[in-house]
């Protein structure tokens, strides 16, 4: 998923790197001192995620593990992969510094629209939330394989070529991103709800209750 | 909260002994006159059908293949390259975003063949005349042809044979070496990552605190 240097035009890494400062300059507004914690986790565990493959015939793809922090996070994601993909970046040699906006943007986007756009399902409760779950780890897989092969459209590979490889080899990314992602909301949805956006801290609804 | 994220965080980096990372490597190196270039991902599985281009110092694309199913693609260099022996610019596009480039510089393959040709065909000239030993002179000269001729097939048949097996035993070496100049980033990498993080996160929370009295209270 990460696209290395050298790959795409300048007017591609200009427009990345704008959109990017964008979502990053929003999600930064929306970062308060509660979600700093959690941002932090999950941006280290989107930063080691890269390094837990999954052998796939006699290749292997790795995980992401964005959905999850498009849902958690909403906005503030931006901030937290931008975080993540800059360390891979030097320390990892994954990606690379100029390609860092386009590379945040294909990452982040996909997965603050599957929180946003499962947010009512999410609410819903009981295995409709498990399915919330499961299509965000999924489907933020997804949109970030489109988009990488949206952002090789314009090299000389092609959109629909660079498009079947991509979803092809993260078809089953998508399946254990979503299967992980289910067992993370399913769990916070019981213990943590308001990690979710689904209902105050357990300790203060025990307090307004008292 | 607290457990939950760090069994999280615990979880993630007990799966990290068992991975690898996964970039694009490559060696190229120039072998009998001819440009090998080795692509590989760093999980060990050959680039097949990685498309290869080769560039002069000066920018300008000498020529370009694709790899086949090992990874490896070969093609002669042209002599007039090979002369003037360039730095040469290699780039491989394994497709999907990866691509890696290396240089082969000019003092690696300058001249090489040219002069080992010359040096064999310098001391055929240098011992052929010694070993003939002439009856008649038209016999003399059929024989020193022919002893000529089967020298320079043994010697052609030897050359390529200690070619083959250099070959065949430093391909290992190589592949170890690359393995390990590229062996992926280390528990170093990956704990230090994590502390930048919470580093980072800690010192956001810190400025944006409300703000506190610059002079702690007594």
């Amino acid at each position: 998923m990460h696209i290395t240097e050298g790959v795409l035009s300048m007017p591609v890494l200009i427009a990345g790197a704008g959109l990017s400062a964008l979502g990053v300059w929003r999600g930064l507004a929306r970062l308060d001192m509660e979600r700093m914690l959690p941002t932090a986790v999950l941006a280290s565990v989107f930063f080691v995620g890269s390094l837990i493959h999954v052998p796939l015939g006699p290749s292997s793809v790795h995980l992401l593990l964005n959905g999850l922090a498009g849902m958690v996070l909403g906005w503030a994601a931006f901030p937290c992969i931008l975080v993540a993909l800059f360390l891979q970046a030097v320390l990892f040699q994954f990606g690379g510094l100029l390609v860092l906006g386009v590379n945040t943007f294909n990452v982040a986007l996909p997965a603050i629209a599957c929180g946003v756009l499962l947010r009512s399902l999410l609410r819903k409760g009981g295995g409709r939330t498990a399915l919330a779950g499961f299509l965000g780890g999924a489907g933020a897989v997804l949109g970030t394989a489109l988009l990488v092969a949206f952002s090789l459209a314009f090299t000389d590979e092609g959109f629909w070529t660079t498009a079947k490889l991509v979803v092809a080899a993260h078809i089953p990314v998508m399946l254990i991103e979503g299967l992980i992602t289910m067992c993370a909301v399913v769990f916070l949805a019981r213990t943590r709800p308001d990690m979710l956006g689904l209902g105050c801290h357990p300790s203060h609804c025990s307090e307004a209750s008292a | 909260m607290i457990r939950i994220c760090c069994s999280i965080l615990l979880m993630t980096l007990m799966c990290v002994p068992t991975a690898s990372a996964h970039k694009l490597l490559l060696t190229a190196w120039v072998e009998d006159g001819a440009i090998v270039v080795e692509t590989a991902f760093s999980n060990g599985g050959a680039a097949d059908g990685a498309k290869v281009q080769i560039f002069a110092a000066n920018g300008t694309e000498i020529f370009s293949g694709e790899a086949g199913a090992d990874g490896i693609f070969e093609s002669p260099i042209p002599a007039a390259i090979l002369q003037s022996a360039p730095d040469l610019r290699v780039v491989s596009n394994a497709g999907a975003g990866h691509m890696i480039e290396t240089i082969v510089p000019g003092e690696d393959y300058a001249a090489l063949l040219p002069d080992e040709d010359t040096a064999v065909s310098s001391t055929e000239a240098a011992s052929a005349p010694a070993e003939a030993v002439p009856a008649d002179a038209l016999q003399a000269d059929a024989l020193a042809a022919l002893q000529e001729s089967i020298r320079t097939e043994v010697r052609e048949g030897i050359r390529e044979e200690v070619q083959a097996a250099v070959r065949k035993e430093v391909q290992p070496l190589k592949r170890e070496l690359l393995a390990m100049r590229d062996a992926g980033p280390g528990m170093t990498e990956v704990v230090g990552g994590i502390g930048y993080i919470f580093g980072l996160a800690g010192l956001i929370l810190l400025l944006k605190a409300p703000g506190r009295s610059k002079t702690p209270k007594l």
